[in-house]
């Protein structure tokens, strides 16, 4: 279970008022509830506790169960993203196409699953979720050390 | 056909003109712009001057093998150019001035029909309506729901996202419920690895889906359609949003332009990951605002669906396919996602009449099927296909959603498996036992599977029967199917 952490240093008041502000123009129904929890992600890019919290006022439904349906979607994050972290898809054909040799190019990137761009294997993916296709080693190289 | 049924058409088509002649479309897309394609709309529109209008945006036309490209359109010819680079323009400029050299016709993916305008077009709602978007809804608003669902059943159309189950019956079995309203649920998740079908409509022929909304809508009557797309398919909810807005503005998606009156709403939403997603019961929950788990069966979906309603639940390729209804005979195809080892992945439509085989659709690609270990055919629930089956026929039952990665001579087959199977672990939703359990039990049971057959055996079976949805229902298959086939790549 990820931990629903809140560290001020990465806390961010104003994008949290404008987060809310997102959610506050949704209806307060339940069959709002992901779409609430990604206009808050939209902004912020993650949901700290004070976010899932927000969305359950909202949508009147019990933070535990906001907690329960944010930890099931593997695209919602419950800790800040990692500033400059790239991602390399691992999907069977980035993997025929080389993924583990970008893997070996910078240690630092994170395995990723499959990204749906399986033609243009190996695929990266930039912090902004940007994605790369068909990159070589060199190329990753030199855009991770950019 | 009476000459009054086209009217509405004529209209739309005088108010909404196809842009001119020639013209060039860069592809863009999600496969564009991971290859920086978006540099050739520039250089492009500088190279032309005072025609640089005549340069368009659009989708990938499935062909990702030859992006970056783009396609000069010139009345009777086109010329697509492949694996653009700088020193290329030149040939486009002298493509769109008349002279497009020898190759001037188009190297295409294969069969046409539901990708017949698939980033061809430039996201006008008038490129495509003269391209023959929403002649089909146009047709079958001159017929009754009955002879509509009746045409459907006749054309054989079935699901895309990997049942096959008949779409005529399905639509029937909502039909004929007097609870109303009922609900039409567009599945547009496509979480299964290897796959990306869907995204490539969305991007290049969001008109087609819409169309076959409005054609589901007038066979079975909807309150509300959602269509639920995958979270990181931005592009494909971005140019579905748009033909939406441009369908509202030109009075189709009200009927107003054929002087009726609908009464669907359609809703977008977007999924937020997890290969459990795709399963359509999930989809219900995700969309109520429940924790993304499958519901037990019964009851059925077309009895009680989405906020308990009938609901119709069907992939968006589906409802693309059936826009072809009123083709002579419809083209029996399907879209393949082609990956892996090959000369030219892609997307292609590939016939399922019979006349193609595995190895036809290697050839396609521009792969020796001397060359291939084996063809892995839908992903983490799917199978191998053998060298020993590749002059069989590809036929709509067998290939799934479609997703398929060629695994040449120097792929590890067993790390394939384990990989898959580790997937599936990953992507448990946990709901239920025989799946969180089993898929975690299957990792570490293939790490010597020679001395665990039995248990293995055992276990596919208990996941196979015992399973809340297909997630853990069809995890054993990988496994099953590498067992069977290639036992020795096991031995370490």
């Amino acid at each position: 279970m990820r931990p629903m952490t809140t560290d001020e240093s990465t806390f961010d008041p104003e994008a949290m008022r404008a987060g809310s502000a997102a959610v506050d123009r949704l209806p307060r129904e339940r069959d709002q509830l992901l779409p609430a929890l990604q206009a808050m992600h939209d902004v912020l890019h993650w949901l700290p506790r004070e976010a899932i919290s927000y969305v359950a006022s909202h949508i009147r439904v019990p933070v535990s169960e906001v907690y329960a349906t944010t930890t099931a979607y593997s695209e919602l994050r419950l800790e800040p993203p990692v500033v400059g972290q790239w991602h390399v898809c691992t999907g069977v054909a980035c993997d025929l196409a080389g993924a583990s040799a970008l893997l070996e190019v910078t240690p630092t990137a994170a395995r990723i699953d499959c990204q749906f761009l399986c033609a243009l294997a190996p695929v990266v993916a930039d912090e902004h979720e940007h994605l790369f296709g068909r990159v070589t080693a060199d190329d990753f190289r030199a855009r991770t050390s950019a | 056909m009476t000459s009054t049924a086209l009217e509405p058409l004529a209209r739309l088509r005088e108010r909404y003109p196809a842009p001119r002649l020639p013209r060039i479309l860069v592809h863009l897309g999600t496969a564009g712009d991971a290859l920086g394609a978006a540099r050739y709309v520039e250089e492009l529109r500088t190279a032309l001057g005072d025609r640089a209008d005549a340069v368009y945006e659009a989708a990938s036309d499935g062909a990702n093998w030859a992006a970056p490209s783009a396609t000069v359109f010139q009345g009777t010819y086109t010329r697509r150019f492949d694996r653009l680079d700088l020193n290329g323009i030149d040939n486009v400029v002298a493509c769109f001035n008349g002279d497009c050299g020898d190759e001037a016709n188009y190297a295409g993916t294969g069969a046409r029909g539901l990708t017949a305008r698939l980033g061809r077009n430039n996201g006008t709602l008038g490129d495509v309506l003269a391209q023959g978007a929403y002649v089909a809804l146009d047709r079958a608003l001159g017929i009754t729901p009955d002879q509509l669902l009746h045409s459907i059943e006749v054309g054989g159309f079935t699901g895309r996202g990997g049942a096959h189950f008949p779409v005529a019956s399905k639509w029937r079995f909502a039909a004929a419920h007097s609870d109303e309203p009922r609900m039409l649920v567009v599945n547009a998740e496509e979480g299964e690895p290897g796959v990306f079908k869907d995204r490539h409509l969305l991007e290049g022929d969001p008109h087609r889906l819409i169309e076959g909304i409005l054609l589901a809508h007038h066979a079975v009557g909807f309150e509300r359609a959602y269509v639920y797309i995958n979270g990181q398919a931005g592009q494909g909810r971005a140019s579905f949003e748009r033909a939406l807005d441009q369908a509202r503005e030109a009075g189709i998606l009200d009927g107003s332009a054929w002087g009726r009156e609908f009464g669907l709403d359609i809703h977008v939403r977007s999924g937020a990951g997890g290969y459990v997603c795709g399963e359509e019961s999930v989809i219900l929950n995700s969309i109520e605002g429940e924790r993304p788990v499958p519901r037990t069966k019964p009851p059925f979906a077309t009895d009680r669906g989405l906020f308990d309603r009938p609901t119709v639940i069907n992939n968006a390729e589906t409802l693309c396919a059936v826009t072809t209804v009123f083709e002579n005979p419809p083209p029996p195809t399907k879209l393949v996602s082609l990956s892996g080892d090959v000369p030219r992945p892609g997307l292609y439509e590939v016939p399922v009449d019979g006349a193609t085989t595995w190895a036809g659709l290697l050839a396609m690609a521009g792969a020796n099927p001397q060359n291939v270990q084996a063809i892995l055919l839908g992903g983490p629930s799917g199978v191998f296909v053998m060298p020993d089956q590749f002059e069989d026929a590809l036929v709509m039952r067998v290939l799934g959603a479609g997703g398929t990665v060629v695994l040449g001579p120097n792929a590890d087959l067993a790390r394939v498996t384990r990989d898959l199977a580790a997937y599936n672990m990953r992507e448990s939703c946990g709901e239920c036992t025989p799946c969180r359990e089993g898929t975690a039990r299957m990792v570490q049971l293939l790490e010597s599977p020679r001395e665990h057959r039995d248990e293995i055996a055992a276990l596919i079976e208990v996941m196979t029967e015992a399973s809340l949805c297909q997630l853990g229902g069809m995890a054993g298959r990988p496994v099953q199917s590498a067992l069977d086939q290639f036992p020795a790549a096991f031995e370490d």
